[in-house]
């Protein structure tokens, strides 16, 4: 390779995402900027309408029919994903992007066989023979847990769809992801729809997937609590903007946006236990409906009249933690950044 | 547990016309009573009975005969004509649906502007035209069955497009031609089925018409249209030889209506 390797695998800048409507243009994701790391877990925190699945589904360019990017490059792997022909992204999607869906239970196809399922992107990306596809796709069922007792792998592959819990079906999807060793693996809320004890085995899945393949994790969640289980690093979006950004212990253990101390505070916790959980008045402000000033400002206790006005600035707190707020004191903060 | 005989009776009956018709067809190959094209001047408009089971035409000819190898001729060309406008339907509709926009619009023009013809008419214009044959019937009907097939398709794949498992399949980088094909086609098949079924009843009934009208299959092969233009005149003098291709119609037709009926409640469409 003529390129230099740099350690960052995937970057985005600036990217704008509208929605294209009846009544006009809308702007759900606006000036977003995101870096990945070779190797590194990632997790991308907001809440629902935040447009962080759009910026997920905007990577490998599979945004809905009535979404475009409006502006922004999203560069993986030193190139520009926008520039690139059809054919050269098919290569990427799957080969060196995995993605997975929150929705184990119809990400399959019900009438295909789940081994078909995964050596379908063998065939497409790997080019194997038929046997080696075969073994391959056994391996990865055994790689990602499928098999257990009384279950073969090689039974299991010529399960279909509905004769595995929504667990097993993640784990298939992980498999099909994982398939061609990408670089990426964009997981957009890969527990969602799983029950508590499973949560906790995918997430423990994908950790071993990060440590053993190397390859990076996109995580999106709503769940703080999954986000500072599993990721090294966490970006905190709000209304199609980070608002706080850095390393899973800085931010989540020293909140620094209000926004970010508002989810944390509404977590359930031991500390707190009897008392009722504190939450955040007012929603996400709906695309169209921002207005030129920060937008949490509207829901936020502290706003001064220059959070209505203007965007805050990007505060660099540290290395390893930035915030996009009027009020951050960085004399105040900086103690705990060099922990 | 499923057993072999299914639990609804339009299924129940519908296997069992068809399989009724379907095994004439077949045995008309290898055996019928008479030779369906022999004539025998002495036993012209002979009455059902022995050893003419349902009698004898204007020729003396052996209608049961006459019927048996008509049933294959009638499969063959309904077979055809559907098999034609399914393939065609398919590729035109699921572009249509998947891609949308100025495809869609395009592709279901055309196929609006197909459907804004008289069918039969269309299909009395391309026989004229073209040479005669059987080769040409079937594609004059198949065309016919493209604008029904290509909406169904089409709606098929409307729904299915933006399922999960079809963005999963475009994530790990299969092609578009690959979603469709690979991935929503079989789903969709549930419903080309049973349309399938439903159109043959029309196809075996449009094959019939255009027979009737003499141009269907050439004489001197029999085929239930003409068996039932060829006994009009005599219908007051010998009536059998109108009724019995008649009711072959209406019980292909019924049979295939009946199975495509019950394969649409069976799939729980």
């Amino acid at each position: 390779m003529s390129q230099v390797l740099s350690d960052t695998i995937l970057r985005i800048l600036d990217l704008r995402l509208s929605i294209r409507r009846r009544d006009g243009l809308f702007h759900a994701v606006e000036g977003l900027s995101l870096r990945v790391g070779r190797g590194e877990i990632l997790g991308l925190v907001g809440e629902s309408g935040c447009g962080k699945s759009l910026t997920a589904l905007s990577v490998p360019a599979l945004l809905p029919d009535g979404v475009e990017r409006s502006g922004g490059k999203i560069i993986f792997d030193g190139r520009d994903l926008f520039e690139l022909g059809t054919d050269e992204l098919r290569s990427i999607r799957g080969g060196r992007i995995g993605m997975v869906f929150q929705e184990p239970m119809t990400s399959l196809n019900p009438l295909q066989r789940i081994g078909e399922q995964i050596e379908e992107s063998f065939e497409l990306h790997c080019g194997l023979t038929r046997a080696q596809r075969r073994e391959a796709c056994v391996d990865i069922i055994g790689k990602v847990g499928i098999p257990k007792p009384g279950l073969s792998a090689e039974e299991a592959a010529n399960y279909y769809p509905h004769q595995l819990s929504g667990g097993l079906r993640q784990r298939v999807m992980i498999a099909i992801a994982l398939a061609c060793k990408p670089q990426l693996i964009i997981a957009d809320e890969p527990t969602t729809a799983l029950d508590v004890t499973i949560q906790a085995q995918i997430l423990d899945l994908l950790r071993s997937i990060n440590a053993d393949y190397g390859c990076a994790i996109l995580f999106i969640s709503h769940d703080l609590g999954v986000v500072n289980e599993l990721c090294d690093r966490v970006a905190v979006m709000y209304a199609g903007r980070i608002v706080e950004e850095g390393s899973v212990s800085n931010v989540l253990i020293h909140p620094v946006h209000e926004y970010t101390k508002g989810l944390m505070g509404s977590l359930p916790g031991r500390a707190r236990k009897g008392q009722r959980l504190a939450s955040i008045p007012g929603r996400v402000p709906p695309p169209g409906q921002r207005g030129s000033g920060c937008a949490f400002a509207p829901r936020c206790a502290r706003a001064q009249n220059e959070c209505f006005l203007a965007l805050p600035p990007k505060v660099e707190l540290g290395p390893n933690h930035a915030v996009w707020c009027f009020l951050a004191d960085v004399e105040s903060e900086m103690e705990y950044v060099r922990i | 547990m499923k057993t072999g005989i299914p639990h609804d009776r339009d299924l129940r009956a519908g296997l069992t016309i068809v399989a009724l018709v379907a095994f004439s067809a077949l045995a008309s190959l290898v055996f019928t009573p008479f030779d369906p094209n022999a004539m025998d001047a002495a036993h012209r408009f002979a009455l059902p009975g022995w050893p003419h089971l349902l009698g004898t035409d204007n020729f003396g000819r052996d209608i049961l005969s006459r019927l048996a190898v008509g049933a294959r001729f009638s499969l063959i060309v309904s077979l055809s004509t559907v098999t034609i406008g399914t393939v065609f339907g398919v590729l035109l509709g699921m572009p249509a649906g998947y891609f949308g926009g100025v495809v869609d619009e395009v592709i279901m023009r055309l196929v609006d502007a197909l459907t804004s013809f008289p069918g039969i008419l269309l299909a009395l214009v391309a026989v004229t035209v073209l040479p005669s044959g059987r080769y040409t019937i079937v594609a004059a009907l198949g065309v016919l069955f493209v604008p029904s097939f290509t909406r169904i398709a089409r709606s098929g794949t409307l729904q299915f497009k933006d399922s999960e498992f079809a963005a999963s399949a475009r994530a790990f980088g299969a092609s578009s031609f690959r979603v469709m094909f690979v991935h929503i086609l079989p789903n969709i098949y549930p419903q080309l089925l049973s349309a399938i079924v439903v159109g043959l009843s029309n196809a075996i009934l449009a094959e019939s018409g255009m027979s009737y009208l003499g141009l269907g299959i050439q004489p001197p092969a029999p085929s239930w249209g003409r068996m039932l233009a060829e006994a009009q005149a005599f219908l007051f003098n010998a009536p059998w030889g109108a009724i019995a291709p008649g009711l072959a119609i209406m019980i292909a037709v019924l049979g295939f209506n009946r199975l495509g009926e019950g394969l649409r409640k069976e799939l729980g469409l």
